[in-house]
């Protein structure tokens, strides 16, 4: 049992990060375990919360190769709350919560399960939570990428990871102007602009918010909003030539011009020998190799996160 | 219409020449056929038109920029642009092609689609990397090349003199 009593000692809760993005093998989990170390390291306590379940992995990558503990106690009631799910790492600050073991049907948990678990995270008495989604942008990651205060998407230069990061950013954003509103005719006109599979031809969220304000001007003024409060965070990851390091502006530009939706860019990680070292050594980059490229990205990624909180004060 | 202009092409309203040009061609190249960024998001159609419009809007921007501060010089002959501070003393030809380049509003992706010279090899000789630089050969059409897309005064002599230098040093 972890000595302190890790709920509810806060009067604030913890700032919640959720590093997701379409394609899988982009990176997202070596990226969520390093910056979960590098915020631990500047002295925040840290939550890594492994939400790829069915395909966990983060506990290796952290150092910790069987968990006895998982999500599965907490979604199974086998313990009453996340927090004694918490397990320690090696790195100071920081404790992990796997999600390996997952039985498979909790792999999608109800909805009542999700807003249950979203609660829990929100009370864990720590300063951040990492979350590390699983690929694709089934609701459940979209959910756990909208609850949270800073929405991470990784991207590698290849056409198809591009291709999954569009449509990961606009079936994000139609579930949340969808989760903001019942109103009928308003639902309808969300579905009807979701329907457009491939990533050409979307109807431009603003076109759609236009329409709605037609239908129902209240319903209209709210998905303005929410449409407003929307801006995720990218990352370009494995960059490997000059050109790789703009793709994150490219995209963010793009996504403006076409969308309507505001990025932020938080920098490119070069493609960086060290990773292999560190899993051979089974140590975090971050830790046993402090002045690589991938290390000072990273810091460099969560000073680009912190800042963004103060400039949305 | 104009002000439509400036945000399709992401400008302030008091840019200036060197700020239409960078933007300008960062809106090319993230159009392009072969951008990345952008491959999946339109039909072909939709693109010329983007192109077009950019075209556009970057000479109806210049044209006022032109109009509201005329000492500048037109955008489209980068001759007539304020010219850069020569070298300073000291200062070596890498670090001055780079302050050339950047006057320009030029990024590196720019000189090497005019030179046809990789990008890694300019950002080799913009930051006197010596290890890294090709054959002296090679290099000194590289340099050469680069400063004329700069459309510096001599390019003759900076090339001479950076291979002069890269000599010494190599010594």
């Amino acid at each position: 049992m972890t000595s302190l009593n890790y709920e509810m000692k806060y009067n604030t809760r913890p700032r919640i990060w959720a590093v997701g993005g379409g394609k899988g093998g982009v990176g997202k989990t070596v990226i969520t375990a390093n910056t979960a170390i590098s915020l631990a390291q500047q002295g925040k306590l840290c939550v890594a919360l492994d939400l790829d379940l069915g395909g966990a992995n983060l506990h290796t990558i952290l150092g910790i190769p069987n968990p006895d503990r998982s999500l599965t106690d907490f979604l199974s009631r086998k313990v009453g709350s996340l927090a004694e799910t918490m397990l320690p790492t090696p790195y100071p600050n920081l404790h992990f919560i796997s999600g390996s073991k997952a039985l498979l049907e909790m792999a999608n948990p109800k909805f009542s399960q999700k807003e249950k678990l979203i609660r829990h995270i929100n009370s864990l008495n720590v300063d951040y939570v990492l979350l590390d989604l699983g690929a694709g942008s089934a609701f459940n990651t979209l959910d756990f990428f909208l609850s949270a205060d800073e929405g991470i998407l990784v991207v590698i230069p290849e056409p198809t990871s591009v291709e999954n990061a569009y449509h990961f950013i606009k079936a994000a954003f139609y579930r949340k102007l969808k989760r903001a509103t019942k109103k009928s005719g308003v639902v309808e006109a969300i579905d009807k602009a979701m329907v457009e599979k491939v990533a050409r031809g979307i109807q431009s969220p603003r076109t759609l918010i236009n329409n709605v304000l037609q239908i129902n001007p209240e319903a209209g003024r709210a998905l303005e909003e929410e449409a407003r409060g929307f801006r995720p965070n990218i990352i370009v990851n494995q960059a490997r030539k000059h050109d790789d390091n703009e793709l994150g502006t490219d995209i963010a530009q793009a996504c403006q011009d076409y969308f309507g939706i505001r990025i932020r860019n938080l920098g490119h990680i070069d493609e960086d020998d060290s990773l292999r070292e560190a899993v051979r050594l089974r140590r975090a980059v971050v830790e046993a190799f402090p002045v690589c490229s991938f290390t000072r990205a990273i810091h460099s990624i969560v000073k680009n996160l912190l800042e963004a909180r103060d400039e949305q004060r | 219409m104009l002000s439509k202009d400036y945000k399709l092409l992401d400008l302030d309203k008091d840019a200036t020449v060197q700020d239409a040009r960078r933007a300008y061609h960062r809106m090319k190249a993230l159009y392009a056929e072969s951008s990345l960024a952008t491959y999946n998001l339109m039909l072909s159609e939709e693109r010329a038109e983007k192109l077009d419009a950019i075209e556009r809007a970057y000479m109806r921007v210049c044209m006022e920029i032109e109009s509201r501060s005329p000492t500048h010089g037109s955008a489209f002959i980068p001759a007539q642009a304020a010219p850069p501070d020569p070298p300073e003393p000291g200062e070596s030809i890498g670090n001055y092609l780079k302050r050339c380049r950047e006057h320009l509003g030029l990024t590196i992706r720019d000189i090497a689609a005019r030179t046809k010279i990789r990008t890694t090899y300019l950002e080799h000789i913009e930051s006197d990397r010596i290890s890294d630089l090709p054959a002296a050969v090679y290099l000194r059409g590289f340099v050469l090349e680069f400063a004329r897309a700069l459309e510096l005064p001599d390019p003759e002599a900076i090339t001479a003199v950076y291979l002069k230098r890269i000599e010494r040093e190599d010594e």
